[in-house]
Formats: structure tokens, sequence, C-alpha cells
């Protein structure tokens, strides 16, 4: 094995032809940056560092602008929330009796794109803001813009409700 | 062998990101799973140039669409934000305009004159049908068809209060109640709609 070559000759490589970095080596390296007359040949062993590097460097940058465009492109972060409301058998007949029942609050605070699904177990139609609901029946509906609603809700001891659909940011 | 590989993963990266997001092609307004039928309901028609007496039965005709709000005159808010979301949204559809149609239920007859609602609902559209019944039971059996709903309290100063169910409810021309659009949908909400609607529906 050799420790030291000339650079102007075949690069130091070792018994199994694997290259092998020298002092001498690195020392040659930085002398050629000022004279690319005297460069030395470049060892396979550099080429795949070389490759390895580029190659990272490449995807790492198509990550990034893929990233980049599908947060230009994504939907705001926040989720869509759906909320459910199930009306249970007896409801109607609880109101009724003055029983105090609170299934749907009175101001309901959603965000655009947020979905109410009204599910009615009930024996008599239930309203809930926007939605009748007849029994047995299952409703969604999804607030697209930004507003205050103002609505009766059967399933609120006041008999109305307001919704409020904030912007999703 | 790793060109082929590198175009690859590009192409998996960016797949998802050109399909995501918007899922177009679905209403804003809600239908049911059992359609409410309202073919067999009706009320007097006392649009200027009907027929004395006549009376109108809730289905379009062929090939339209009828579009059916309840309200009143005196509305300050819903009502006429609702029908002038209409009209905006049918100058969006241009020529295909031509194929919806509305029909508006007072539920304030004691104060909607015949003459009052035309002239009222005449602002929003150049055609149209305003219904309106003195019998109040009459009027509750049509809201009941489309599971529509309004409450009027005189208050103890005079004013009144006029509660009322605010859909905006298209039927077809079996009398089909196809798409319920709540108050909120907007013009842009209702233009959507009413465009997938004619879609389905043959000219």
């Amino acid at each position: 094995m050799t420790a030291v070559h000339d650079p102007d000759t075949t690069p130091a490589v070792s018994p199994a032809g694997v290259p092998e970095p020298s002092v001498t080596e690195t020392a040659s390296t930085t002398e050629m940056a000022s004279t690319t007359a005297s460069r030395p040949p470049r060892s396979p062993y550099r080429r795949l560092v070389v490759f390895g590097v580029s190659f990272g460097s490449l995807v790492l940058a198509v990550l990034a602008v893929v990233v980049a465009l599908r947060l230009a492109d994504s939907e705001p972060t926040t989720e869509p929330t759906q909320h459910v409301y199930v009306i249970d058998w007896g409801t109607a007949r609880q109101i009724e009796l003055g029983q105090h029942y609170f299934l749907v609050p009175g101001v309901l605070r959603v965000t655009e794109g947020d979905e109410l699904v009204v599910e009615n177990n009930d024996e008599t139609p239930h309203v809930i803001g926007p939605i009748t609901v007849r029994p047995g029946e299952r409703i969604s509906y999804t607030f697209t813009s930004v507003g205050y609603l103002q609505g009766a809700c059967t399933v609120h001891p006041e008999d109305e409700m307001v919704i409020i659909v904030e912007p999703r940011t | 062998v790793a060109k082929k590989w590198f175009l690859a993963l590009v192409v998996a990266l960016l797949a998802p990101a050109a399909c995501g997001g918007d899922d177009g092609g679905s209403y804003v307004g809600f239908r049911r799973p059992d359609a409410l039928v309202v073919s067999g309901a009706s009320l007097p028609d006392v649009t200027t140039g009907a027929p004395e007496g006549s009376r109108f039965s809730f289905r379009a005709e062929p090939g339209h669409l009828l579009m059916v709000y309840f309200g009143f005159t005196n509305c300050p808010d819903l009502c006429p934000t609702t029908l002038a979301e209409l009209r905006a949204a049918k100058r969006r559809l241009g020529d295909a305009a031509e194929r919806v149609d509305l029909a508006v239920v007072t539920v304030d007859p004691a104060r909607d004159t015949a003459e009052i609602l035309n002239q009222y609902v005449g602002s929003f559209s150049e055609e149209y049908r305003v219904l309106r019944t003195d019998d109040v039971d009459e009027l509750r059996a049509v809201e009941g068809a489309f599971l529509a709903s309004s409450t009027i309290v005189t208050n103890p100063d005079g004013t009144v209060e006029v509660a009322h169910t605010a859909n905006l409810y298209a039927v077809d021309d079996a009398g089909t109640v196809v798409l319920e659009i709540p108050f909120g949908a907007g013009t842009d909400g209702i233009t959507n709609d009413l465009e997938l609607l004619l879609e389905e529906i043959p000219a």
C-alpha cells in the first residue's frame, strides 16, 4: 500500500481496488484549485461521493419544491368538523313535559366547510337550524359561506338557535 | 435506471398534489334519502294575469325547475337576500335561466295582498308565480308538504314578528323536491346547484 505518491501519476489504490486518500493527495487537490493544468484524474471513490451528494441534493430540492407547491395549493390546515346530533326517541315528549333538553347549544359556532348532521330517531319531525328532519331520517348539510343564521330548534328549550359560521383560517 | 427511478419519484410526489383539494360537482344544498313529493299540494294563484280562482300545483314544467320559496314582503333580511341571490344566480346561468321558474308563497297573507306580492316578487324576477291563501289550514298543509313552517306573532306594541323557513326548494316536473338550499348558500352556492340540477334534467 502506498502512502505517498506522485499526483501526476495514477492515484493510490488499495490492493482491493478501492482508492486510498492520502495527505499528499489532499495537498495536491488544494493546489489544483488554482491551476487546472495539473488536475489529477478523479478516483472512482470521489466520483461516487460527488454523484451521491449531487443526487441527494437534487432529491432534496425536488422534495422542497413539492412541499412548497402542496402548501401553496392545499386547503387550510384545520380540517372541517362534523357536528353530529342524534335525536333520541321520546325527545319531543320530554320537551313537552317541560324537561330541559340541551341537545344543541343555543349558539352553535361552526367554521366554513363544517358539516351539520342530524339524525332523528324520535317519533316527530325536528328542526335544527336550516334542517327539518323527519322521523328516521338523517340529513347532512355543509356550511359553505360565512354568516349568521338564526332559526328554529325543536331540541332546545328556547325553541331557537343561532348558528355562526366563521371563516376557515 | 437511476433516471427512470428519479422520474417515478417526482411523479409519485406530484400526483397527490394534483389530485387533492376540490371535490367539484357536489351540491351546496341537501337532498333527502327519501325525497319530498309535493305534487299533490296546490294554492290559489294570484299572479297578475292568472285566471280568477285558478290554483297552482307545485310541479315544474317539463324540462324546467321550479324554485319555491316561503316568505313575506315585509321581511327585512332573509327574503330579499334570497330572492336577490336567486336573481343573480339566474343571470349567471345565461340562456339556461329560462328553465328555472319561481313560485313565492306568502306566509303573511294579512299584509301581503295580491297587488303587493306581484309588485314585490316582480322586482326580483320577470317570470314568477305568487301564491296566497287566507285559509291558515291550507297554508299549513302546503308548508307541511315541504316540511316548512311559519309563525306570526303580533306584539303588544303592534309590531309583527314573522318567523319562517328560509329554504329554497327545487321541484322537478314530477313534483318532487330534488334539492333544498338553505339560506346562507349565497349566489355562488345557488348558481352551483342550479347548474348541476339543470344538467340532470333533460331540456
